[in-house]
């Protein structure tokens, strides 16, 4: 079923691209949510996997 | 300090290839045929049209921040009663997501909220209790970088955390104990079926995500909590400055 | 741990617990205390007082009472809870959830008109919608209401 409103409505324009627009960019922001943390973790632990190898380097991988 | 330092040290070094990475890569997978599923097959809603496809990212981001908040509550607890640094970091993981999905269901309930309220922001009880609930973690989070001492920064985060995820069903109630904008819970009775599938198939997809994301980011807190330890006991031992 | 941190640290838990208290005070006196909107009963209930204050109403669009000018933008209808009625005025076009039966939190001051007749002039005109989701039925299309409402001059 299409969305009927696609004329211009007085005062709103059209409805139907305006709504369009709004449930673009709620999955826009997720994805971006998504793949950014994503990025952030790869990094972080990228991060942190280079600061155990210098630490064991270093001091010893004494247990 | 560094109680279990020796066994966290051992589990690290000897750990085989994490493999979270792959549930991360489902996850995304799943969550992509999630979104064209609820997208194709739900009809447009008699008020909202199609603007009701909102719900299937802004529930299932709040769902699974509550679900993130209860493991920081369970973890902040056991940090408390056992003292063990691993609870104190996963809680801290836990935190990190928690106030991740908080902040993309405000975000989300505003771009939602806009073209069916009328309104981006209004400051009505779910709103700013949810708005709380997301400060209390932000602050915990900073919280966190700015203490360096383990154990006090362990102890008052473990107390912050708790406070926070005590929101938690404030934020849940609140459409029922006050007079809000937002509307109640929706559930299978007010949800036609064709609604319902899509929106549980999200946030199954979402939880996925949220698991992968706190599992990689609390083994990636132990590696580093692994090196400093690695260090310190180093140090102790005056071999601080061998590089 | 240094004094600099010490100190952040401090004011950081103390922010949490004013943003915290901030919002219990806010909410947990209940209805007696802050609500965030007046039913028309209560509006009413308030007398002189009430005048020309910032408030916030809430209620259902009383089937039929809609009179929307589409050339002026101009709205009024009346805003109801159980049997109590107030009249609302609102200019702009509504959000498009608007029609009939909704329910609705408005914005604005409740003032006396020449006539006697008191009017709430709204501000800021909110959908405050079920959380029924529903599909059309066969035949029915979304949105009809809003359709015949804001396209045609009805009043």
């Amino acid at each position: 079923m299409n969305w009927p409103i696609t004329q211009p409505c007085a005062g709103r324009g059209i409805v139907s691209e305006q709504n369009n627009t709004f449930i673009i960019a709620a999955f826009a922001v997720t994805w971006v949510c998504v793949i950014g943390y994503a990025v952030h973790l790869y990094r972080a632990r990228r991060v942190a996997d280079a600061r155990l190898r210098e630490a064991q380097q270093t001091f010893g991988g004494r247990t | 300090m560094g109680v279990s330092v020796d066994r966290l040290v051992a589990a690290r070094v000897t750990a085989p290839r994490d493999p979270t990475p792959w549930i991360g890569v489902l996850g995304i997978v799943v969550l992509v045929a999630a979104q064209v599923y609820g997208v194709i097959s739900s009809p447009p809603d008699r008020d909202m049209g199609h603007l009701q496809k909102i719900m299937y990212v802004h529930v299932p981001a709040a769902w699974n921040a509550m679900l993130a908040f209860l493991v920081v509550a369970l973890a902040s607890l056991r940090y408390l009663w056992k003292g063990r640094p691993a609870d104190d970091l996963l809680a801290a993981s836990a935190a990190e997501v928690g106030a991740l999905l908080t902040g993309l269901t405000l975000a989300l309930g505003m771009i939602w909220g806009k073209p069916t309220w009328g309104v981006w922001w209004t400051w009505e009880p779910r709103l700013t209790s949810t708005a709380v609930l997301f400060f209390m973690f932000v602050a915990y989070l900073i919280l966190r970088s700015f203490v360096d001492d383990f154990e006090r920064r362990a102890q008052w985060s473990a107390v912050v955390g708790l406070l926070g995820a005590l929101n938690v069903p404030i934020v849940y109630m609140s459409v029922r104990w006050w007079r809000t904008l937002h509307q109640l819970q929706s559930s299978p009775m007010t949800l036609d079926s064709s609604y319902t599938w899509p929106l549980r198939v999200n946030a199954v997809a979402v939880m996925l995500l949220m698991a992968f994301a706190i599992v990689h980011r609390y083994r990636t807190a132990v590696t580093e909590y692994t090196a400093d330890e690695l260090a310190d006991h180093a140090a102790l031992r005056g071999e601080g400055n061998r590089v | 741990m240094s004094s600099t941190s010490r100190k952040a640290a401090t004011l950081t838990i103390a922010g949490v617990i004013v943003a915290a208290a901030f919002g219990y005070m806010m909410f947990g006196g209940l209805e007696s205390n802050v609500v965030y909107f007046l039913t028309p009963a209560e509006l009413v209930a308030r007398g002189e007082g009430v005048y020309d204050r910032a408030v916030r109403l809430g209620g259902q669009v009383a089937p039929g009472s809609v009179q929307w000018d589409a050339n002026a933008l101009d709205l009024k209808f009346r805003v109801r809870e159980g049997t109590h009625e107030v009249v609302v005025h609102s200019k702009g076009a509504p959000p498009q959830m608007f029609r009939d039966g909704m329910g609705v939190v408005v914005e604005g001051k409740y003032v006396r008109a020449a006539n006697g007749q008191s009017v709430f002039e709204s501000k800021n005109l909110m959908i405050k919608h079920s959380e029924e989701y529903r599909a059309p039925k066969d035949g029915q299309m979304p949105q009809e209401m809003y359709k015949s409402l804001i396209k045609g001059v009805s009043s």
